[in-house]
């Protein structure tokens, strides 16, 4: 992979002239909230180590969007989301997620509202500090070696610029005076040593590696009863974790007399009762326990029977997020020591 | 029912009652307002009755009858009767048909006689005052549209569904999820008395998207873990009866039951 150095001074002017490449998309204020959207102006774009509140997968598996129109003769799918895209300051935790959802959505038979999206987007990586409930280096997912075009090194006075693909080199050739070939020994021990202090402000960390074998052990646990009493069923934790794809599907008639309507796409969550609620009313995780339960193990155990590894990337989401302190951290803890949160 | 013509099939039109009884009318409104619809529901429906919207009624067998407002008089109650008696299909819409509004805030504490005497006195009245409530405790109520107002994506959707003889599509999620598509931090992480969680979502989270938190206006989640919100709310400060006064005014005593019960 090739590695160029850049002048911080010149990032504005080069993100800016990636527009060329789509639309540019990326992290900016939405009502005090950080979130990923359109950038009118580069200077919109907010580059920072927090991560937006909903997470990139939004870009890729929409919140709500039409899949397709209907009348009695057939379907048409609607692909009007798609649209040339370059999406920039992309955390590693989250092009992690991307690489988790490609396997999920990309695998045959493929989701062509996924594929079409993420085919036309181009991934214009940054690496981020650690924030107060990052969990990245316990999951082995603060770093990035695939899943980006461009990926930006902030090292202060520049930047080590990873080209992660042939469109990424595309965009360094078009802005070539812009970038040094040249990384010197002096550089190198500066990117160690960033590394180094980096990993060293992690405040906090889990057993994310004995996670699978702990959550088979703990299948009976009392414990997934007593997060059961406290857990508020709202669902947030899905809406925010970047792992999370699950959608619900609904039919929606024009307001006519001839047969002719659409079916939408919706964001849902197994922390909701009708999830797995099937005809003749039964529903297989009718009980909060058994809808935790399912949920975590995605994110610390069968997803990574399904999937190569465990859903959790470690951005710390689900422990900004949870009002009443469920998340990775806290059940973890609780299934290795048996403490749970009081709140 | 389907029938084939100019090769295209289509459904019959329903036979539609739309009726106000105590309430603002603004649910009525609200269908009426949605300009981008309101032709299409004429068209596509054959509507018998209603006031709001032509003064010339037919009274007569329907297949569909939309109630707005609760039930507050001997007349109203004879009313309600009557109308379902004649509708295949029975929806109540907005939060005083389905709930009780805010007329029946107090509605069981066995006080009526003397909140009624206090405020009208003794008069003669042209029929009877009842004590609200909302239209299910007098009739069966096919489906429940809630909200203060309804909102016309909910109401268009059942509609449709209605029109084409589909099953509407129930939406048993608390008002958080709506309220976190809309990339709103939560009310609860700041200790705020907000009450999303146990109250049921469409409002498309109204009342956090300006930073205010939920009061119940769609009437209760059912799944919601009311047990342990209330917990939750009074650590942040606030008495039960203070939550519970807050409830009262727009969920009404729908959430209470749960609160009660400590949830299903």
């Amino acid at each position: 992979m090739r590695i160029l150095k850049m002048q911080s001074k010149f990032l504005d002017v080069f993100l800016e002239s990636l527009n060329k490449f789509g639309n540019l998309y990326g992290p900016t204020y939405k009502n005090k909230v950080l979130s990923y959207d359109r950038l009118a102006n580069i200077s919109d774009l907010v580059l920072t180590d927090e991560h937006p509140m909903i997470p990139i997968k939004k870009l890729f598996h929409p919140m709500k969007f039409t899949m397709l129109h209907f009348n009695e003769m057939g379907f048409t799918p609607d692909y009007s989301t798609i649209e040339k895209r370059v999406i920039l300051g992309v955390h590693p935790c989250e092009i992690h997620s991307l690489l988790i959802l490609d396997s999920v959505f990309m695998r045959e038979p493929m989701d062509p509202y996924y594929a079409q999206l993420r085919q036309n987007s181009a991934i214009i990586g940054f690496s981020c500090l650690p924030t107060e409930n990052s969990l990245c280096f316990s999951t082995d997912t603060d770093i990035v070696e695939e899943g980006f075009d461009l990926f930006f090194v902030n090292l202060g006075e520049y930047f080590l610029v990873w080209v992660g693909s042939s469109l990424g080199h595309d965009m360094i050739y078009e802005r070539e005076e812009f970038f040094d070939k040249n990384v010197t020994h002096d550089d190198i021990q500066e990117y160690v040593e960033w590394r180094q202090k980096k990993n060293k402000m992690f405040k906090k960390s889990f057993e994310f590696d004995s996670m699978p074998d702990i959550m088979e052990l703990s299948y009976e646990s009392e414990i997934w009863e007593e997060f059961a009493k406290i857990c508020l069923s709202c669902g947030q934790c899905s809406m925010v974790c970047p792992t999370c794809n699950c959608y619900s599907v609904t039919d929606v008639f024009d307001v006519t007399n001839e047969q002719i309507g659409r079916r939408d796409r919706n964001w849902d969550s197994c922390m909701y009762v009708d999830y797995s609620l099937v005809a003749g009313g039964h529903n297989f995780r009718a009980s909060r326990g058994n809808r935790l339960k399912l949920w975590y193990g995605h994110k610390l155990k069968t997803f990574g029977k399904d999937y190569g590894r465990p859903g959790c990337v470690g951005c710390g989401r689900c422990v900004d997020s949870c009002p009443v302190d469920i998340n990775v951290l806290t059940i973890s803890e609780a299934l290795t020591t048996k403490e749970v949160p009081e709140k | 029912m389907i029938e084939v013509g100019n090769n295209k099939l289509t459904v019959v039109k329903p036979k539609v009652g739309i009726y106000g009884f105590t309430g603002c009318a603004g649910d009525q409104l609200l269908i009426i307002h949605t300009e981008e619809e309101i032709l299409n529901l004429f068209n596509s429906v054959d509507i018998r009755s209603f006031v709001m919207a032509s003064s010339n009624p037919t009274e007569e067998e329907l297949d569909v009858a939309f109630i707005e407002g609760s039930i507050s008089t001997e007349e109203e109650r004879e009313h309600i009767l009557k109308i379902r008696k004649r509708a295949k299909i029975l929806v109540a819409i907005g939060n005083c048909a389905v709930s009780g509004g805010l007329q029946s805030m107090f509605t069981g504490d066995n006080t009526f006689e003397k909140r009624m005497n206090k405020v009208y006195g003794d008069v003669e009245f042209l029929t009877n005052p009842l004590e609200a409530k909302p239209v299910d405790a007098f009739v069966v109520v096919d489906y429940y549209l809630p909200g203060c107002p309804i909102s016309a994506p909910q109401a268009f959707a059942l509609i449709s569904r209605l029109i084409h003889g589909a099953i509407p599509e129930p939406y048993p999620h608390p008002v958080c999820h709506e309220c976190k598509l809309n990339e709103n931090r939560c009310l609860l992480l700041d200790k705020i008395t907000c009450i999303g969680p146990l109250t049921a979502g469409g409002c498309g989270s109204a009342c956090p998207n300006h930073g205010l938190p939920c009061v119940g206006c769609w009437g209760p989640n059912e799944d919601g873990n009311f047990e342990h919100h209330l917990e939750l709310l009074e650590s942040f400060g606030k008495t039960r009866e203070e939550i519970r006064r807050l409830v009262r005014g727009y969920g009404g005593h729908k959430i209470l039951k749960f609160i009660d019960k400590g949830g299903k």
